[in-house]
């Protein structure tokens, strides 16, 4: 009798442990995606526009902080066959933000620009180029608010066609 | 925009270098080329290079654009399997398990849009799981090789059909450039590997032809041909394939048969 009592209370343990670690390897098998930034959320609903118009919109986004002080600045390699969008965003209200062009001699170059007039969520610029050339170009994001001096989360995406 | 601003400009691995898709939808527009005398059959490499891997990965995802375009389905399939072993090589495999599903599923439903999509969003996972890892060093050498693999097809296409809209494609001396930079910026026990010493060798040589280049591809046939051999070279060192002298460039093809086999237009 305390044969088969222990073999029962062995086999509860086993079958105890086993559940513990299919549990624990279905949690760590289902990798969670990671939550994308409000920012980039917002960025890629502005994007979704463009993309109902035909462009591919690029599967990466830059975030970064931006202060009023200092504008932020990437490099792209973009080409004269194409028709570029690139969207920024941020999840504060009201914040005007401006996204200039440059080319590789840092003149600016001039694109259709568009801005949100507070009909959504966040704040969110976009400007348009078809480069006149192919080569490297410079993507600046600046804030035009005089009230905002706290570094805003922005995020940043473009789109090509 | 200032001298110092133009300096502290950020070089994103993302963004900063263009995908293939974004390489191959300006060759279409410049090029028509026929995608499907493109397609190569390209296996992951059998190493435990992780170097090698990354590099390989890269290359595979700018196979797959051209699968894509050639409108191939199956290669698409094939490239997608290859591409999660790489994944799995790396151990990076573990956010994927859908991507796999979907290139499939995108495939056999032709949905050709989607599936290049969906390959951007595989190589960028990969990337951010390389990221996550702290294996960030990986990551420019995946789209490196992506760029390198695109290098090599454009060069291909305008070797075959010379015209000045190819060829500003291909003259990017400033990318190659930060590709160095890059590449230089590798930990010293990366940079002893003898094929990223070769990768780190060939794009430095790149940057001295892309800089002398002019812009008729005429004049400036033998560099052309001289990136062409460089990059079809390292790509096949990549995938491990045997006899590293690349091939040669096929004979020019009537500019109508380039429009057959389903290129897109």
């Amino acid at each position: 009798m305390r044969t088969i009592c222990l073999l029962l209370c062995l086999i509860f343990i086993l079958f105890g442990w086993l559940s513990l670690k299919a549990a624990d390897e279905e949690n760590t098998s289902i990798p969670l995606a990671p939550i994308p930034s409000e920012a980039r959320r917002l960025v890629l609903e502005t994007a979704s526009a463009f993309a109902d118009d035909g462009f591919k919109v690029r599967d990466a986004d830059w975030s970064f902080a931006l202060d009023k002080a200092k504008p932020q600045f990437l490099r792209v390699t973009l080409f004269a066959e194409l028709h570029y969008w690139f969207a920024v965003a941020s999840p504060g209200s009201g914040m005007k933000l401006k996204i200039v062009l440059y080319d590789r001699q840092g003149h600016s170059v001039k694109g259709e620009a568009w801005q949100d007039t507070g009909t959504h969520d966040g704040s969110r610029a976009a400007t348009g180029l078809i480069p006149k050339q192919s080569g490297e170009y410079f993507v600046g994001v600046e804030s035009l608010d005089n009230s905002t001096d706290v570094n805003l989360d922005c995020s940043l995406v473009m789109a090509y066609k | 925009m200032t001298e110092s601003q133009k300096q502290g400009a950020l070089f994103s691995d993302d963004l900063s270098i263009p995908s293939p898709g974004e390489v191959f939808a300006a060759l279409n527009a410049s090029c028509h080329p026929n995608w499907v005398t493109l397609l190569t059959p390209a296996t992951a490499p059998v190493t435990t290079d992780r170097a090698q891997l990354a590099l390989a990965v890269g290359v595979l995802a700018a196979n797959g654009y051209i699968a894509v375009e050639a409108q191939d389905g199956q290669q698409v399939k094939n490239i997608g399997r290859e591409m999660m072993s790489l994944a799995k090589a790396l151990g990076v495999s573990e956010s994927l398990t859908g991507r796999g599903s979907s290139l499939i599923e995108f495939a056999e439903d032709n949905a050709w849009d989607s599936l290049a999509a969906e390959l951007e969003a595989t190589e960028n996972e990969i990337k951010t799981t390389m990221r996550d890892q702290k294996d960030r060093n990986l990551i420019v050498l995946t789209s490196a090789a992506a760029w390198l693999r695109g290098t090599e097809v454009a060069t291909q296409l305008v070797l075959i059909d010379p015209n000045p809209q190819g060829l500003a494609v291909i003259r990017q001396p400033d990318l190659a450039r930060h590709l160095v930079l890059q590449l230089d910026a590798l930990p010293p026990r990366m940079k002893n590997n003898p094929l990223l010493a070769k990768v780190q060798q060939t794009f430095a040589e790149m940057v001295t032809i892309l800089d002398s280049m002019g812009v008729t591809p005429e004049s400036d046939r033998s560099k052309l041909q001289q990136i062409h051999d460089a990059a079809a070279g390292l790509v096949k060192e990549i995938l491990n394939v045997s006899g590293g002298t690349p091939s040669p460039v096929p004979s020019p093809f009537p500019a109508a048969a380039t429009m057959q086999g389903g290129s897109k237009p």
